[in-house]
């Protein structure tokens, strides 16, 4: 194995070591199927190694691994569009289900929040997710989203206020949504 | 709802706590690192041999293989000289994006396992876009090249396609471990598809090369029917061996030794002057 060999495996076996399991769980957290997020975890850090050039240092390769998983994503849910499936819902309902010491009430509130997240936009979605979930800065979630702080703190400003008034409806249905044996699911909805 | 209590809702249903994440070290994950660095042997642009099928190279480009790109370029080419011709371990594989002799093809070197696990690395790297490495199954060309198909039926897709199954049983698909057992001497029948050719041009290109690897100077009368016979040999006997070709000043004292260029667009080869090698 010669020196450069070497060195650039050296620097993606850090890279991967570091991140791994930041990007599993942010992989987890979208998709419906373990399967599904074990395809993109690999197929995102199958595309940084082979950009490990392009990979920014320090405090930016964990946004920029997120900013790879969320195309990777997209891809893989456009593929899935024809099964239906709706990441956020199910994948919140199969979280609930083992976990049996979990407070009933806690349990029902899980889901509320999630059928609430799930009735937004996608953009709503990502960057309260980004924000609440993988608990990144505003400046490493517009490198997440390729947008600028700025927009990132009038989305999440307004994400939240979108989201405060669906958790309040209480996980009804707002007229133009239907309910699958998956949770509430709008009306052309991509998934 | 106050939006601030909505967000601490939203983080308390995190499906995935951020103190509970999977190690890097867990089996899954050091298994998927070696896969991916594995890849590299086949990685687009850094260590793959050739990518073929239906790319085309600039019509211009010229590829002078002058004794000291040639040394630095290909490592250990004495061991590979030595195994390009057993023919139960093949150099180079087809591996097709779809069970379809017409689909887009790339050509692979096999440099370890077998011609399934050489395709499956390609189709981990990405080289057929963000999808999951199908299930391949290896078949043998009528070039006799080996082939390698997406398949969810196994060898099976060798029958429909009309081509020979893999002579060794149990290597034929990624379900299991493959010896690498689909034949690549040199193609006896015509060429039928582009990846045919191109697995005709790396088989002569691998027998041709260690031959000019191995001698400080080639001679240009000597090179001419060496590569005239390995031409023939795996089956290019339409392509030409030109001379000079107006590529650098001719056959001097100073470059009185022949390397080679390759000019498949052409169906040609080059013989290129140069000095001799130190």
């Amino acid at each position: 194995m010669d020196d450069e060999r070497r060195q650039r495996e050296e620097r993606f076996r850090r890279l991967y070591v570091a991140h791994y399991g930041a990007i599993d769980a942010y992989c987890a957290r979208r998709t419906d199927e373990a399967s599904d997020a074990v395809d993109a975890v690999a197929e995102t850090f199958s595309i940084a190694w082979r950009r490990l050039a392009e990979v920014p240092d320090a405090e930016f390769v964990l946004p920029w691994l997120y900013g790879v998983a969320r195309r990777v994503l997209a891809n893989q849910r456009r593929g899935n569009r024809r099964r239906g499936e709706l990441s956020t819902r199910l994948r919140g309902q199969q979280s609930i289900g083992p976990d049996v010491d979990e407070d009933l009430l806690a349990q029902e509130d899980r889901r509320t929040v999630l059928e609430a997240l799930a009735r937004l936009k996608d953009s709503d979605r990502e960057v309260l997710r980004l924000a609440a979930w993988e608990e990144l800065s505003h400046r490493e979630i517009a490198q997440v989203m390729a947008c600028s702080e700025g927009s990132v703190a009038v989305r999440l400003h307004r994400a939240r206020l979108r989201l405060g008034k669906e958790i309040a409806k209480g996980g009804a249905p707002t007229g133009h949504e239907r309910r699958t044996d998956r949770g509430w699911r709008t009306e052309g909805q991509e998934s | 709802m106050d939006p601030s209590t909505a967000f601490a809702r939203l983080r308390d249903a995190n499906p995935v706590s951020p103190t509970q994440l999977a190690p890097a070290t867990s089996p899954d994950a050091a298994a998927l690192f070696r896969r991916i660095v594995a890849a590299a042997d086949v990685d687009l642009g850094r260590d793959l041999d050739v990518v073929v099928g239906r790319t085309r190279r600039p019509r211009r480009r010229l590829r002078l293989l002058v004794p000291g790109v040639v040394v630095a370029g290909l490592v250990g080419a004495g061991a590979y000289a030595a195994v390009t011709r057993d023919v139960s371990k093949p150099q180079f594989v087809a591996c097709y994006e779809r069970a379809d002799l017409g689909a887009r093809t790339q050509v692979v070197s096999v440099r370890s396992g077998g011609p399934v696990e050489a395709c499956a690395g390609l189709w981990a790297a990405g080289a057929f876009g963000a999808v999951p490495v199908p299930g391949l199954a290896a078949c043998t060309l009528d070039s006799g090249a080996a082939g390698v198909f997406p398949t969810t039926t196994g060898a099976d897709v060798c029958d429909r396609l009309g081509l020979a199954r893999p002579p060794a049983p149990g290597s034929s698909t990624t379900t299991a471990p493959s010896t690498g057992a689909v034949p690549s001497g040199p193609p006896a029948a015509p060429a039928t598809t582009a990846a045919d050719e191109n697995a005709r041009f790396l088989a002569f290109r691998d027998a041709v090369l260690p031959q000019f690897l191995d001698a400080a100077c080639v001679d240009p009368s000597t090179a001419q029917s060496v590569v005239r016979r390995e031409l023939d040999g795996a089956g290019l006997a339409d392509w030409a061996v030109r001379v000079g070709d107006g590529v650098g000043d001719g056959f001097s004292a100073d470059r009185p030794c022949a390397t080679l260029a390759f000019r498949p667009d052409e169906r040609a080869v080059l013989l290129v002057p140069a000095p001799p090698r130190r």
